[in-house]
């Protein structure tokens, strides 16, 4: 296989990792974790280094991992205290141990591939030089296998898991009374998390690897309608961001790490725009029906069962003319009311439209949908 | 032998709930104190009481969700571990994230994962059970829909279904009415009734002291200590209702 395509599985592998750590974040309105635990990652793997002088061995990377998931525990528990603000414990705790990460790397590791910019955002193409051999066969990149591990870890658990996860991130307190312990399970998953941190730290850095957890997976979480569907999704865009980062890369000339997570950020822009039912332009055209519905429920009622002079109708509403004039154009259009001369009169099929508007708005339980026990 | 034949005995006849000694606090503020209860099989009982009174805190303890500082709770003569499956419990429905993505029927096909057990995905036995419960509540056409997109009181039936689907025997339910209209209401009691005609037993914190004496047969008046406890005509008193809720609710009335 070529550089290019191992270059291209690698981000792939990460880009699918990564997503899947962020469907279960978002939903558990966490993503602040991701943050958190690509930076606390840091230290570990620089210590791991410096003592084992090797970057990849499964040793250290389970170590790191071990290390961020307690970081993670221990800010969870500050912020159980109720001493420190939750936002101030995130933000002192983990930047705190970056820095140390970042101190060590540039003290002991002055000639190795820890530049700033490795960890800030990754390199990927250095990582698909690294060629792991077995047997005295070089079968490909070590950092492909890393993540393919991870990915198969996370697949397997997510698959296992799945029936738990969804009682342990939707209602914790069903899960206790089943003698499920949501805690413990919550844990095990963020340790899986903070696994996928370290894995992608070579090919995504500790910034980038924030945007490829959290963009697809919040962006799946506007379009999908179940948990399934999201994980779904989410790997659907973070393929799909990999695949257009590594074809940007290439056309620009740069390792691609940067050109994924932009990527994953315009998708989740487009999506939060255009989603259909959660998107922006969604709701806006919702919020315009309901704002037309409104005025022409005021104008039905306005109006009145007798029918009304328009100028009246307009000194009634304190619209103006102009505006009257419209609303009543659009009425007539739409059938709800005629005019009669001078007159405006409301049609049947608008007694009956302002009726139900009534019943459906100001009746009973005001502004729900009507409850089929109640008929 | 004899002691096993003792405790077989035991856990045939012993009340559906059993509370002695229960204290519970929160930091150094305590919640419950010293809380006596017997709730028999085929019961319908209120908890009734003020804000902070530790109704949802009783729930709570009984579901070991909360520490227990000190006192005995018998589920069915046994300990929860043991009667777990035989206990469903309806949370609040404030308490819940609406915004999930998820299904009416997922939701309530949850109550089946109980008894499934590890590893154990649920299969058509489960696909039933969840939609007879929807069927007990008249949710079925809501099966696919969105949690999101439903009104509070169809909210409050898909809870109330999941625990139905979890066919238990002793139900708690922490303000099953609240957000819910009053032909729904109505709806619903009964529903509660039939279950109790059949045997099964139900604990339910309520909010609303004018409905106590035509919803329930049994009430438990709360505030931190239990006032008084037993069959809504012997413990449902004005003395009672006034101990419990201070002077200013002399003359009952609701919340």
């Amino acid at each position: 296989m070529s550089l290019e395509l191992w270059t291209l599985a690698i981000a792939t592998a990460t880009a699918l990792a990564c997503a899947l750590c962020g469907v279960l974040l978002v939903v558990r309105r966490e993503a602040l974790v991701a943050e958190g635990l690509s930076h606390a990652v840091l230290p570990g793997i620089v210590v791991g280094f410096v003592l084992l002088q090797e970057r990849n061995a499964p040793l250290l990377i389970g170590a790191a991992a071990l290390a961020g998931l307690l970081m993670v525990l221990a800010v969870q528990l500050l912020r159980r205290t109720g001493i420190v603000d939750p936002d101030a414990s995130l933000g002192i705790v983990f930047s705190a141990l970056f820095s140390v990460g970042i101190l060590v790397a540039s003290q002991r590791l002055r000639n190795t591939h820890f530049h700033a910019h490795c960890i800030i955002d990754g390199d990927l193409a250095l990582a698909a030089l690294d060629d792991v051999s077995v047997g005295g066969t070089v079968i490909g990149p070590r950092a492909f296998y890393i993540l393919l591990a991870v990915l198969a870890v996370l697949g397997t658990f997510l698959a296992l898991m799945w029936k738990e996860l969804q009682m342990m991130l939707f209602d914790p307190g069903l899960a206790r009374s089943f003698g499920l312990r949501p805690g413990l399970l919550h844990a095990a998953w963020l340790g899986l998390v903070s696994l996928t941190a370290v894995a992608a730290f070579d090919t995504a850095g500790s910034i980038l690897v924030v945007a490829l957890m959290i963009a697809p997976a919040a962006a799946a979480y506007l379009l999908a309608r179940s948990l399934f569907q999201m994980v779904w999704i989410a790997c659907g865009i973070g393929a799909a961001s990999a695949a257009a980062g590594f074809g940007l890369g290439m056309g620009l000339d740069m390792t691609p790490s940067a050109p994924m997570a932009s990527s994953a950020g315009l998708a989740f822009l487009v999506v939060f725009l255009l989603a259909p039912r959660e998107g922006v332009v969604a709701r806006l055209r919702v919020r315009r029906a309901q704002r037309a519905e409104l005025r022409r429920q005021l104008l039905l009622h306005g109006v009145g069962s007798a029918g009304c002079a328009e100028s009246e109708l307009a000194g009634a509403l304190r619209w103006s003319a102009a505006q009257c004039r419209q609303e009543i154009d659009r009425a007539v259009a739409s059938g709800h009311v005629e005019c009669v001369g001078e007159r405006v009169c409301v049609t049947l099929a608008g007694q009956a439209h302002g009726r139900a508007y009534l019943a459906r708005m100001l009746g009973g339980s005001a502004g729900r949908a009507p409850d089929p026990v109640a008929s | 032998m004899h002691g096993a034949l003792d405790r077989s005995t035991r856990l045939a006849t012993a009340p559906a709930l059993g509370v002695r000694g229960l204290s519970v606090a929160y930091h150094d503020r305590p919640v419950l104190w010293n809380v006596q209860l017997e709730l028999y099989r085929g019961s319908l009982m209120a908890v009734v009481g003020p804000n902070g009174a530790g109704k949802s805190t009783l729930l709570r303890a009984v579901l070991g969700m909360v520490p227990v500082l000190a006192g005995d709770i018998a589920v069915f003569g046994g300990t929860l571990a043991e009667q777990r499956r035989r206990v469903a419990y309806v949370p609040q429905r404030s308490g819940i994230d609406w915004d999930f993505p998820t299904t009416v029927f997922e939701v309530v096909r949850m109550g089946t994962y109980g008894r499934l057990g590890w590893l154990r995905r649920p299969g058509a036995a489960e696909r039933e059970r969840a939609l007879a419960a929807l069927e007990m509540v008249d949710m079925v056409e809501f099966a696919g829909q969105q949690i999101g997109a439903l009104s509070a009181g169809q909210q409050q039936r898909v809870l109330l279904a999941r625990a139905f689907a979890q066919d238990a025997e002793l139900y708690l339910m922490d303000e099953p009415f609240v957000g819910v209209d009053a032909p729904t209401e109505a709806a619903l009691v009964r529903l509660l009734q039939e279950l109790r005609d059949r045997g099964r037993t139900l604990l339910v914190v309520h909010h609303d002291l004018a409905t106590v004496p035509e919803y329930f047969d049994s009430v438990a008046l709360l505030y931190r200590r239990v006032v008084a406890c037993g069959p809504v005509e012997a413990a449902f008193t004005e003395p009672n209702i006034a101990a419990t809720y201070g002077a200013r609710r002399v003359g009952g009335g609701t919340c």
